[in-house]
């Protein structure tokens, strides 16, 4: 049976890859569906947040192409390369975040890569808009501690730039009060691109 | 080292995949404290460790990824319990930390 993919040859400290495939390997296993199954990719949580991310661009990819279907200029994929390189770093695991629990046999934590997917599935709620990098700066390993969370954003042609940011600053609010026990204090939202067709 | 001072993750594995809103289960493993252990410990880190572990092993470590259902502590405190379920249910009178890493949430 021969893989999807090739198998990782980079050594483990190479940030530009995650568990030791590159983003562009992960796309090729995207484009062949994930099939045959690759355990190494799908039991990395690294990964699985890339092809989430993946899935999500390509979307949105697809979203603008629909809007373009009419405009006598091919669309250009420039953008979604960008953004793929602007999140590359994100996928990693990153810090650890203590999670409260009262025995003390327990250590419970959430790594800094799963807490940016988080913020970028809220992204996910907002119309017209999609996520790029996301940085958590404060002492995220200390309980409590005040956090700020800054993010890129690319809204789409024909929405609200303001009203689109504070849409997006409630979600990524909700989603960590919710899901996550940081003491949030700001949300940042930088609007990069416009994107028209 | 007889059979009662050994831990089965194989077992663990399993009762970690039935708790509500747990997606995913990337990796189980003991981390050890001889020279000798690094080594397995190096080489499961990606993997599910199928089988007998010492009694040396200080934490068991638990890699998961999660859904938006609950928060990450239920989530998180939900799985710690149901390991201590499972540790006491066979038995086991093993002191070593729970380590769950919560490394994805979808």
């Amino acid at each position: 049976m021969t893989p999807p993919v090739d198998p990782p040859t980079a050594p483990e400290h190479d940030d530009s890859r995650l568990d030791g495939y590159t983003l562009d390997q992960l796309s090729d296993y995207l484009d062949v569906g994930m099939t045959p199954p690759n355990p190494d990719i799908d039991s990395s949580a690294a990964c699985q947040i890339a092809l989430t991310s993946l899935r999500r661009v390509r979307a949105a990819s697809a979203l603008l192409l629909d809007a373009e279907a009419d405009d006598e200029s091919p669309p250009g994929d420039g953008w979604v390369e960008r953004i793929l390189n602007a999140i590359s770093l994100d996928f990693h695991a990153g810090r650890s975040i203590p999670v409260a629990h009262p025995s003390p046999r327990a250590v419970i934590t959430t790594t800094e890569g799963a807490i940016r997917g988080l913020i970028r599935a809220a992204g996910d709620t907002v119309h017209g808009l999609l996520v790029g990098r996301c940085t958590l700066d404060g002492d995220i390993t200390t309980p409590g501690a005040p956090i700020r969370i800054r993010v890129d954003a690319s809204v789409f042609w024909g929405q609200q730039i303001p009203k689109t940011a504070t849409q997006l600053q409630e979600a990524i609010s909700l989603a960590m009060s919710n899901q996550t026990e940081l003491n949030v204090t700001a949300i940042d939202v930088t609007v990069h691109d416009i994107y028209r067709p | 080292m007889t059979t009662d001072t050994k831990l089965d993750t194989h077992g663990i594995a399993d009762v970690v995949k039935t708790v509500p809103g747990v997606t995913a289960l990337y990796s189980a493993h003991p981390t050890l404290v001889t020279l000798a252990s690094r080594a397995l410990e190096k080489t499961a880190a990606t993997s599910i460790v199928d089988g007998p572990i010492a009694a040396t092993a200080t934490a068991i470590k638990i890699r998961i990824g999660i859904d938006h259902t609950q928060s990450t502590g239920e989530i998180g405190g939900a799985v710690y319990l149901a390991v201590q379920n499972h540790l006491h249910t066979a038995n086991r009178q093993l002191d070593q930390t729970i380590h769950i890493e919560i490394a994805s949430i979808r």
